[in-house]
C-alpha cells in the first residue's frame, strides 16, 4: 500500500516541473509591494505553483514581507495577514482562495461550528493515509490529513457533507449529522482516474488526456501467470497483443505481435524501451532445431513495475523506423526519497507437465506389410501380441553390439518372438516433471537525497524434455540522486546471466530428441543408446544404437535414439547481458525541463552445438561442432527539451524537443568443426586434429545506425480539448536521404461538457501516424559468396540481388476509440477501431528463378490491418471484506496482404506462403484434388488424389482473441483467474501426417473387422469378414479402406509436402485457463520479539491447467517456426507444458 | 551560485548535441562481410558454376528421371513418394539459373577476350539448359536473366536451337584459345581445351538426338569425346570428408533410410537390373556391370560400385558419344556403321574401363556382334519380327538404356522412342498398379510460375513437350 502512495506521489513529482527533498527555506524582503509579486518571488525560489481565482482573490493588495529562511507557511500567513484570503497547500500547489464566508443559511441559523477529528486510513492495509484533501462538499472549506491520516476540520452543520478525496482513491461522502468522530477507510479506485501512462520517450502524460491507445500490464498480472520468462507473461492481458510462444522449451523465445502482421522479413517484432532506452529482444536463430531465447525474457520480471504496449503508430511515430510493429515500453522498479529499507524475498517453485501428449501406438512392431523387418523406418509390421513370446532367434555368428548402459548384448534377430512393448518406458524416458526454483530478493529504499531499488533474481529450470536446463541470475540497481533541486541524476544497471542446456528439436534435421522418439518403433526399447558395435571380423567401434540401426551398424543411425539427442548432443549456450541507462534531469526554469539519457544494451551469447561422432544425420555422422559466439552492443543516446506555457487559464501547451544518436552492432562469429579426428566429448577445437579443411570459419558484422531529431507539441484547451502532434525526422545507415514521420491526435473529455449521470467519465479520440522499419542493412549491392566448403571452397554469387533505392517499409495508421466509465468509475469500458496498411514492405521476394536469383530485396510488398479492440473493467463488489472485479479484453484483427510486387505468392519457407489477397503466412501446400464445387474428385477407387498445384488450404491467423478475467478478495485471501481465447484460424499437425506415414500414431493401430468388401487405396479388394489394421472412411464415393498403401505409400501420410494435406487441417480454436492463483495474506506475523515480517504471502498458481481446442494432439500454442512472422504449424515441435506453482513471499 | 552556471552550460551542451545530421550515418553500410560481384575477377565463379551444374544435372532430376525410366526404385519416404507419381508444383525447383547461369554471364561479359573462359562458359549453359529444357519443355531463356520481369517461356525446339548456336560459338572460342588464355578454376578439365571441345561436340550430338536429327547428331558425334580420359565426370573431391562432395547417390544413401536402390523385392522389381539378367547370351554376360550397378541401400559405406564414396559419375561421355554414333550411324549412314559403333562400345565394356576395380574379377563378356545375330532367329532378333536394322537399333537403345544408368539418357530415348519408334522401346513397366501412363515431362515450379507473369498454364506431367509431339 504504502509502495503504491509513493509511486502515485512520484508520477506525480514528476508531472510538476521540479522535486524537492524537503521543505524549501525562503529569503523575502519586500516592502508594499502587490502580492501577486510576492508570489512570484516566492515561485521563484521554489517550485511550487499557486490556484487562484483572480475575480476571488485581491492580488493587487499591497504587502511587506521581511523573512530569512521561512518556511512557506511562514511567509504566506505573514503576506496574508490581514486579508481576506486563506491558502491551503496541496501537494505543492498553493490554493489561495477567500476566507471562508458564513453561508446564508449558516447566517439564518446561526448553528455553532462542530468540530470534526478522525482518522483516515486505507483499506488496503489499513494504515493511515496521508496527505487525504478533506473538504466540506459545496464549499472550498477544507484541509489535509497529517502524516498518520488524522485530521480536525471544523464543520457549520450537521448537515455539512464531507468529501473525502486521494489520487487513485475512491473518493468517499460523509454526511457529518451527529457524529464527531469520523473514521474513513478509503479504497484504491478501479478507473485509474488520474493515472499517467509513459510515453515512448520515458515522459509520462495523463491517461485521460491521451488520445493514443496503450494497454497497461501490472507487475502483479505478471507474477500471477507463473511464466519464468517476461513475454509469456504478458498473454491474454491487453487486447490488440498477441504472444506466440514457440514450445515449452525452458527460456525459449516468443514471437509478440501487437495488431496483427505488419512485415514479411524478420519477425514483426515490437521495439522494446526499457526505462527510455531501447533494448534488445534478439531472437537470432538459424532455422528451429533449437529453440533460442528472446532476449528480453533476460531481465527479471519482478524488477518490473508496469509494462505499457503502445499499439498505435501516433504513440510510437516517435522512434521512426524502428517502431512499425508498434513500442512495448517497461519501467522498472525505483526506490523513494526518506523511506525505510524495505525488504521482500519471493521463492516459486514450479512443477511442469507436457500440456497435450503425442497417442502412440502399441501394439505393431517395425516393418512393413504386416511384416516385422529392421530394414525399414515404418511400423506397419507384425502385431506385436500375434508373437510367439519365446525368445528372439537371433545370428550369434556374425556382428552384435554391446550395449553401454545395461550390457544386454545384442545380435541380429532372425525371427522376432518377444512381445515387449515399449512405447510408454520410452516415453518416460525423455519426458519427466520439469519445473523451477525462482528467488527473488528486492530491497528498496532512499535517504534524504538518493533512492534506491535492488533486485536479485536466482531462477534454475528443469524442463520436460530430460537433460534441458534453464538457469537465470539476475541483479539490478536503479538509483535516484537529487544532487540538486534542479538537478536529478538517475541510473540504471542491470546484468543477467543465462545458462541453458537445450535439446533439438526437429526442424529439418533427424537430430530431434522427440523426432526420436515419436517415430520410433513400439518394439524397441531405447535403453541402450549407446554402446560398442562388434563387426563380423571383431572390429571394435563406439556407435549410437537406434530403431533404425539395431547394432549400430552403421555410423549414422538415421534418426537419433532420443536418449542420444537428449545426452549425448550438447546445445548448451551462455549469456552475459548487460544494460546501463544514466539520465540527468535538469531543471533550469520552471517552464523547460531538459532529460539526457544515454543507453547501452550490451549481450554475448555463446552456443556450441556439439554433435558427436555417431549422431543421426549424414553431416553430423562423423562428429560435427559448431561454435556461434554474439555479440551485440547498442548504443543510445537522447536529448529532450521539455517546455510548458499556459498562455492563460484555458489553454496550455507543451512542447517537447528531441534529438537520438543510436547504433546498433552486432558480430557473429561461427566455427565450425567437421569431421571429427577422434571420437571424443571433449568440445575443443582439438577435435580437428590440426586439420585445415576440417574447420571453417566465418563472421558476420551488422552496423546500423541512424539519429533522429523529434518534437511533440501538446496542447490542452479548456482542460477537456487535447491535441498533440508530432514529427521525426531521421536518417540511418540503411536509407539513403532522410525520412519523416508525422502524427497527430485529438483527445475529448465531452463529459466535461454533458454532465450524464451514470458516465462519471468519458473520451472520444482520433489518432493517425506514420512510423517505418529499416532496411536490412548491407543491401545497396549484389555481393559475391562463398560457399561449397565440402569441395574445399569457391566463390558464388549470392542468390539475393542487391538494390541502391531502398526506402523504409511505411505503416500508416489511424484509429479512433473512446474511453467510457460508469457508476462512480467503477466500470470502464475502452474501444478503438484502427486500420493500418505498410507499403513498401521490405524483403527479400522469392524471385522467379529465370531472373537469374533466388531473392530480390526490395520494397515489395502492401499488406494491410485492420480491427476491433475492446478492453471491458469493473468493480462488481466493493465491500469491507470482499471485493471482486472483472476485466475483459477482445480483439479483432484482419490482415490481408494487398500486393506483391507482381507475385502470386512469395514463398517464406515451409508450409506457408505470402500469397496475395489472403493474410500473411497462410498455408500454401499441396492438397486434394477439387472441382469448382469444392468437392474432391475422387479417383476409380474413390480415394482423394493429389492437385499438383499448391494452393491456400488455410490461415492461422485467429479471426479474434479475448482474454477475460476476474479476482476476487475476500478479506486477506485473494483469487485470480484468467481465460484466454482464441478463435478461428487453422492448425496443421504435419507431425501427425509423417507418424501416419510411420505407422507409430495411434490412430493407424486400430484393428478393425470388415462387414463388406472394401477396396485400399492401392486399389486391392479386402473382402468382408477380414479382419485388418486401418479405418474406414468415405470420402464421397463410398466406404473405402484406409491401410498401409493409404497411410504410407498414397498421400494419407508421411514424409514430404506432396500429402492430403488439406484433411490434416484444424480448427485452430482454443481456450485456455491461462491462470489461476489462491493466495493467503498474513500481516505483521512475529516470531519473536525481534524478528517480525510486514506481511507473509502463500499463494498457488496453476498456469495452463485446462486447454479446450479441436487441434488434435498438440498445444496450438507451439509452433515449429519458433518466433517468426510464419505460425500454426507442428513438425516434432517441443511439447508446451502446463504448470503449478507454489509462491512464498515474505516482507520485511 | 556556481552551479546555476553549471545549468546552463549543460543546457548549452544539450541544444548543441541535438543537432542531427546525415553525415553520422554515410558509410555505414559498406558490407564489411561480404565482397561485391564486381571486385573479384569473374574467373574465380567458375568453379562454383561447374560444381552446381553437376549437381544439378546428378541430384533430384536425374533420380526422378531414372524413377520413370524403369531404373532406380524410391524405397522410402520421399524417394517412394516421387516414385509412385505423386508430385506437385513444388517436387522441382530451377536453382540452376541462379547458381550456374548467372555467375557463367558474369563470366562472359567480364572475360570477353579469353577464349578459354567463354568457351567453357558457353557449353555448361548450353549443359544446364539443354536438361532443363529436355525435362520441362518449354521454359525461359531468351529473357531469362535480364532486367526483363516476367521472361516468356520460348518454344522448346527453339530453345534447343539456340543451344546448337550456342555450342558453335563455343567450338568457334574453343578452336581460337591461345596459350594466353588461361583460366583459374575449371574443376572439370583443369583448362583443358581439347577436353572442353570434344564435349561441345557430343553435346550437340545429344540434343540432335533429342530433337531426332539423326544426321546432324551423326556429324557432331564425329567430332566428340573420343576416349574415356576425355570423359567429363563428376569426380567427388577428396579433400573434405563431407558426404555432400561425394557420389550423389553414395550421398543420398549417407542420408539415411533406405532412400533409393534398384535391388528387387517383391512389390518393387527394377527393370534394369531385370534386364541384365535377361540379356544373357553366347556373346554377352552382364555379371560384372550388374555387380557394378548394384546399390547397397542398408549402408551406404558397403558401396562399391556405381554409388561407391567416390566413384565418378557421368555427365557427358565417350560411351554416350559412342552410343550417338551408333543409333544415328545405323539411321542416317549404314547398318554397318551402327554395328561398328556399338561392337566399339562392347570392346570397351569388356575392357573393365566403364566400371570400376571392385569388379575387376567378374565376368565382362561383350563379344562383338556381326550382321547374322540381328537378321531372324539371330541372338538380337530371336523372333524374327524386326528387320535387321530396326532389331540393330533395338539393341543400340536397349544399350543406351543399359549404359545411359543414372544419365537422362534412358529417360530421354522412351520419350523420344514413345511415338514412333515403339518397336525400339525398353519395356519397362510402371511403378504403381494404379498408374496407367508415363511420365512425359517435370512440372513447372510454382516459384517461378506464380512469380512470372508470362508462364503459360503447366501442361501436367503427362503431355510430350515439344520435340516429342
Amino acid at each position: 500500500m504504502k509502495l503504491k502512495i509513493f509511486f502515485i506521489l512520484l508520477t506525480a513529482f514528476q508531472i510538476s516541473a521540479n522535486a524537492y527533498s524537503q521543505e524549501p527555506l525562503l529569503n523575502l524582503s519586500l516592502k508594499n509591494t502587490s502580492i501577486e509579486n510576492v508570489l512570484k518571488e516566492i515561485q521563484s525560489q521554489c517550485d511550487y505553483e499557486f490556484f487562484y481565482a483572480h475575480e476571488e482573490i485581491d492580488s493587487k493588495r499591497l504587502v511587506s514581507v521581511d523573512l530569512e529562511n521561512a518556511t512557506i507557511d511562514e511567509v504566506l500567513q505573514e503576506c496574508l495577514r490581514g486579508s481576506n484570503i486563506d491558502y491551503q497547500i496541496v501537494d505543492k500547489v498553493i490554493v489561495l482562495k477567500p476566507s471562508a464566508i458564513p453561508q446564508i443559511e449558516d447566517l439564518q441559523t446561526q448553528v455553532p461550528k462542530i468540530k470534526i477529528t478522525g482518522k483516515v486510513t486505507s483499506e488496503e492495509d489499513g494504515l493511515g493515509m496521508p496527505g487525504v484533501t478533506i473538504l466540506i462538499k459545496g464549499t472550498t472549506t477544507g484541509i489535509t490529513s497529517d502524516i498518520d491520516g488524522n485530521y480536525v476540520l471544523d464543520v457549520p452543520n450537521k448537515n455539512a457533507v464531507l468529501v473525502f478525496s486521494f489520487i487513485g482513491f475512491q473518493a468517499k461522502e460523509v454526511i457529518v449529522g451527529e457524529q464527531t468522530v469520523i473514521n474513513v477507510v478509503l479504497s484504491t479506485s478501479i478507473s485509474e482516474l488520474d493515472e499517467v501512462i509513459v510515453t515512448a520517450i520515458g515522459t509520462t502524460v495523463k491517461v485521460d488526456q491521451s488520445a493514443t491507445t496503450s494497454s497497461v500490464v501490472k507487475a502483479d498480472e505478471m507474477e500471477k501467470s507463473g511464466e519464468a520468462g517476461v513475454i509469456n507473461a504478458l498473454s491474454g492481458k491487453a487486447s490488440g497483443v498477441q504472444i506466440r510462444r514457440s514450445n515449452g522449451d525452458p527460456g525459449a523465445g516468443s514471437a509478440i505481435q501487437i495488431r496483427g502482421a505488419n512485415t514479411i522479413y524478420g519477425d514483426s517484432q515490437p521495439l522494446i524501451i526499457i526505462d527510455g532506452t531501447p533494448v534488445s529482444n534478439d531472437n537470432i536463430a538459424y532455422g528451429a532445431e533449437l529453440s533460442q531465447q528472446s532476449r528480453l525474457d533476460d531481465i527479471n520480471s519482478s524488477d518490473i513495475e508496469s509494462v505499457q504496449v503502445l499499439k498505435g503508430a501516433s504513440a510510437a511515430a516517435i522512434w521512426g523506423s524502428r517502431a512499425a510493429n508498434g513500442v512495448i515500453v517497461i519501467t522498472t522498479k525505483n526506490g523513494k526519497l526518506e523511506q525505510k529499507p524495505s525488504v521482500q524475498y519471493s521463492f516459486t517453485k514450479s512443477y511442469d507437465m507436457i500440456s497435450v501428449k503425442m497417442p502412440l501406438q502399441n501394439s505393431y512392431g517395425q516393418g512393413r506389410g504386416g511384416k516385422w523387418s529392421t530394414s525399414y523406418g515404418e511400423s506397419w509390421g507384425d502385431k506385436i501380441s500375434d508373437r510367439s513370446g519365446q525368445a528372439d532367434v537371433v545370428n550369434n555368428n556374425g556382428a552384435y553390439f554391446v550395449g553401454g548402459v545395461t550390457g544386454t548384448v545384442y545380435y541380429p534377430v532372425i525371427t522376432k518372438n518377444s512381445t515387449g512393448a515399449f512405447t510408454d518406458s520410452n516415453y518416460d524416458q525423455v519426458f519427466q516433471t520439469g519445473g523451477f526454483n525462482q528467488h527473488n530478493i528486492s530491497i528498496t529504499g532512499g535517504g534524504e537525497n538518493t533512492s534506491y531499488y535492488f533486485g536479485f533474481e536466482r531462477l534454475d529450470q528443469h524442463g520436460i524434455i530430460k537433460n534441458y536446463t534453464y538457469e537465470r541470475d539476475n541483479v539490478r540497481l536503479n538509483t535516484q540522486t537529487h544532487l540538486y533541486d534542479w538537478l536529478k541524476f538517475n541510473n540504471k544497471f542491470s546484468y543477467s546471466y543465462i545458462k541453458s542446456n537445450r535439446v533439438q528439436q526437429a526442424g529439418d534435421n533427424t537430430n530431434g530428441a522427440v523426432l526420436g522418439l515419436y517415430r520410433n518403433a513400439p518394439d524397441f526399447d531405447i535403453t541402450d543408446y549407446k554402446g560398442q558395435y562388434v563387426d563380423a571380423s571383431g572390429e571394435v567401434f563406439d556407435r549410437q544404437r537406434s530403431y533404425r540401426r539395431h547394432l549400430g551398424e552403421n555410423i549414422n543411425p538415421t534418426y537419433n535414439n532420443p536418449l542420444w539427442s537428449i545426452y549425448e548432443q550438447k546445445m548448451p549456450n551462455k549469456v552475459d547481458h548487460f544494460t546501463l541507462a544514466p539520465e540527468f534531469m535538469v531543471y533550469p526554469a520552471n517552464w523547460i525541463k531538459f532529460i539526457v539519457r544515454a543507453g547501452l544494451d550490451y549481450y554475448k551469447d555463446n552456443r556450441l552445438e556439439f554433435f558427436p561422432v555417431g549422431s543421426a544425420s549424414g553431416s553430423n555422422a562423423n562428429g560435427r561442432m559448431e561454435q556461434q559466439d554474439i555479440t551485440s552492443k547498442e548504443v543510445n543516446l537522447d536529448a529532450i527539451a521539455i517546455i510548458d506555457h499556459k498562455f492563460n487559464d484555458d489553454i496550455s501547451f507543451t512542447a517537447t524537443l528531441g534529438a537520438n544518436f543510436n547504433d546498433r552492432y552486432r558480430t557473429i562469429d561461427v566455427t565450425n568443426i567437421s569431421p571429427f579426428a577422434v571420437n571424443s566429448d571433449l568440445q575443443s577445437t582439438a577435435l580437428g586434429g590440426g586439420s585445415p579443411e576440417v574447420s571453417e570459419w566465418s563472421k558476420s558484422i551488422n552496423n546500423i545506425r541512424s539519429n533522429r531529431g523529434y518534437g511533440v507539441f501538446a496542447f490542452s484547451l479548456f482542460d477537456q480539448l487535447f491535441i498533440t502532434t508530432s514529427g521525426t525526422l531521421e536518417a540511418a545507415s540503411t536509407i539513403k536521404g532522410n525520412f519523416f514521420y508525422p502524427s497527430a491526435d485529438l483527445a475529448w473529455q465531452f463529459t466535461d461538457l454533458l454532465n450524464l449521470d451514470f458516465v462519471s467519465f468519458g473520451k472520444l479520440r482520433a489518432s493517425w501516424g506514420k512510423v517505418g522499419i529499416q532496411p536490412a542493412p548491407y543491401k545497396f549491392q549484389t555481393l559475391a559468396a562463398t560457399g561449397l566448403s565440402e569441395f574445399g571452397g569457391a566463390y558464388l554469387f549470392d542468390s539475393e540481388r542487391g538494390s541502391e533505392d531502398l526506402a523504409p517499409e511505411i505503416k500508416t495508421e489511424w484509429e479512433i476509440g473512446t474511453n467510457l466509465r460508469f457508476l462512480k468509475n467503477k466500470i470502464s469500458l475502452d474501444l478503438t477501431y484502427y486500420q493500418n496498411r505498410t507499403t513498401g514492405i521490405l524483403f527479400a521476394v522469392k524471385t522467379n528463378p529465370s531472373s537469374g536469383y533466388t531473392f530480390n530485396y526490395k520494397n515489395a510488398a502492401t499488406m494491410s490491418n485492420r480491427g476491433f479492440e475492446i478492453d471491458l473493467s469493473g468493480l462488481v463488489v466493493d465491500a469491507k471484506d470482499l471485493k471482486v472485479s472483472f476485466f475483459t479484453n477482445f480483439n479483432r484483427n484482419k490482415n490481408n496482404v494487398d500486393d506483391i510486387a507482381g507475385a502470386e505468392t512469395v514463398d517464406t519457407g515451409g508450409t506457408s506462403k505470402i500469397v496475395k489477397g489472403y493474410p500473411v503466412s497462410s498455408f500454401y501446400l499441396p492438397g486434394t484434388l477439387r472441382d469448382d464445387n469444392g468437392d474432391m474428385i475422387l479417383d476409380a477407387n474413390g480415394f482423394p488424389q493429389l492437385d499438383p498445384n499448391n494452393r491456400v488450404l488455410g490461415d492461422p491467423n485467429p479471426d479474434w482473441r479475448g482474454g477475460l478475467g476476474f479476482e476476487v478478495n475476500y478479506k486477506n485471501f485473494d483469487l485470480s483467474v484468467l481465460f484466454e481465447h482464441s478463435h478461428g484460424g487453422e492448425y496443421i499437425n504435419r507431425t501427425n501426417i509423417v507418424l501416419y506415414g510411420f505407422g507409430t500414431h495411434e490412430d493407424v493401430s486400430h484393428e478393425i473387422t470388415l462387414t463388406e468388401d472394401l477396396v485400399n487405396a492401392k486399389g486391392n479388394i479386402i473382402p468382408a469378414g477380414s479382419t485388418v489394421r486401418g479405418n474406414i472412411a468415405n470420402f464421397g464415393a463410398g466406404n473405402v479402406l484406409l491401410d498401409e498403401a493409404w497411410y504410407r505409400e498414397s498421400i494419407g501420410g508421411g514424409l514430404g509436402f506432396s500429402k492430403a494435406n488439406d484433411l490434416f487441417m484444424d480448427d485452430a480454436t482454443w481456450t485456455k485457463l491461462r491462470n489461476v492463483t489462491i493466495g493467503y495474506t498474513f500481516n505483521k506475523v512475529k516470531l519473536s520479539s525481534k524478528f517480525a515480517f510486514k506481511s507473509l504471502r502463500v499463494s498457488i498458481t496453476g498456469r495452463d491447467l485446462i486447454l479446450w481446442t479441436k487441434v488434435r494432439d498438440v498445444d496450438p500454442e507451439t509452433n515449429n517456426y519458433g518466433v517468426s512472422v510464419v505460425s500454426g504449424m507442428n513438425y516434432f515441435n517441443n511439447p508446451g507444458t502446463r504448470s503449478v506453482l507454489f509462491n512464498l513471499q515474505l516482507n520485511f | 551560485m556556481k552551479t546555476k552556471y553549471l545549468k546552463y552550460i549543460l543546457a548549452i551542451t544539450i541544444i548543441i548535441s541535438t543537432s542531427s545530421c546525415q553525415k553520422m550515418v554515410d558509410g555505414i553500410n559498406d558490407n564489411p562481410n561480404q565482397l561485391t560481384v564486381d571486385a573479384i575477377d569473374a574467373g574465380l565463379f567458375l568453379k562454383g558454376a561447374e560444381i552446381q551444374n553437376m549437381l544439378i544435372q546428378l541430384g533430384l532430376l536425374n533420380r526422378t528421371a531414372s524413377f520413370y525410366s524403369g531404373q532406380l526404385i524410391g524405397y522410402e519416404q520421399v524417394e517412394q513418394e516421387r516414385y509412385s507419381y505423386i508430385f506437385t508444383d513444388r517436387t522441382f525447383d530451377w536453382e540452376g539459373y541462379q547458381s550456374v547461369l548467372t555467375p557463367l554471364h558474369k563470366i562472359r561479359e567480364q572475360k570477353e577476350n579469353n577464349s578459354l573462359y567463354l568457351g567453357i562458359a558457353k557449353v555448361v549453359e548450353a549443359n544446364l539448359v539443354g536438361t532443363y529444357a529436355s525435362l520441362f519443355g518449354d521454359i525461359p531463356y531468351t529473357e531469362a536473366l535480364t532486367l526483363i520481369e516476367n521472361p516468356v517461356f520460348d518454344n522448346q525446339l527453339n530453345i534447343f536451337a539456340e543451344l546448337q548456336t550456342l555450342l558453335s560459338s563455343a567450338i568457334n572460342d574453343l578452336e581460337s584459345v591461345t596459350s594466353s588464355d588461361l583460366v583459374i578454376g575449371d574443376y572439370i578439365f583443369n583448362g583443358n581445351k581439347t577436353k572442353w571441345l570434344q564435349s561441345a561436340y557430343t553435346l550437340k550430338a545429344r540434343y540432335y538426338m533429342l530433337t531426332k536429327q539423326y544426321a546432324e547428331a551423326y556429324t557432331a558425334a564425329q567430332s566428340g569425346i573420343s576416349s574415356v580420359a576425355n570423359n567429363m565426370m563428376f569426380v567427388p573431391y577428396t579433400g573434405v570428408s563431407d558426404p555432400n562432395s561425394k557420389n550423389t547417390i553414395y550421398e543420398r544413401l549417407q542420408q539415411g533410410g533406405v532412400q533409393i536402390g534398384v535391388i528387387p523385392d517383391a512389390t518393387h522389381p527394377s527393370y534394369l537390373l531385370e534386364l541384365l539378367d535377361l540379356r544373357a547370351n553366347s556373346k554377352t554376360n552382364e555379371q560384372a556391370r550388374k555387380q557394378y550397378y548394384t546399390i547397397n541401400n542398408q549402408n551406404a559405406d558397403g558401396n562399391t560400385g556405381i554409388a561407391a564414396q567416390f566413384e565418378p559419375q557421368a555427365i557427358i561421355t565417350y560411351q554416350e558419344n559412342l552410343l550417338i554414333l551408333a543409333e544415328a550411324g545405323a539411321r542416317t549412314q549404314s547398318f554397318a556403321t551402327g554395328l561398328n559403333h556399338l561392337n566399339t562400345l562392347r570392346n570397351l565394356l569388356s575392357s573393365g574401363a566403364l566400371f570400376n576395380s571392385s569388379v575387376a574379377s567378374l565376368t565382362k563378356k561383350y563379344d562383338a556382334y556381326v550382321a547374322i545375330d540381328f537378321e531372324a532367329g539371330g541372338i538380337e532378333n530371336a523372333n524374327g519380327n524386326l528387320t535387321p536394322t530396326r532389331a540393330l537399333l533395338r539393341e543400340i537403345v536397349e544399350e543406351r538404356y543399359l549404359t545411359g544408368f543414372l544419365t537422362y539418357m534412358p529417360f530421354d530415348d522412351t520419350r523420344r522412342l514413345r511415338k514412333e519408334d515403339s518397336d525400339l522401346q525398353v519395356p519397362f513397366g510402371l511403378n504403381t498398379p494404379t498408374q496407367t501412363v508415363n511420365v512425359e515431362r517435370f512440372l513447372y515450379p510454382n516459384d517461378e510460375t506464380e512469380s512470372n507473369t508470362s508462364a503459360p498454364t503447366d501442361p501436367g506431367a503427362y503431355a510430350p513437350t515439344a520435340v516429342n509431339l
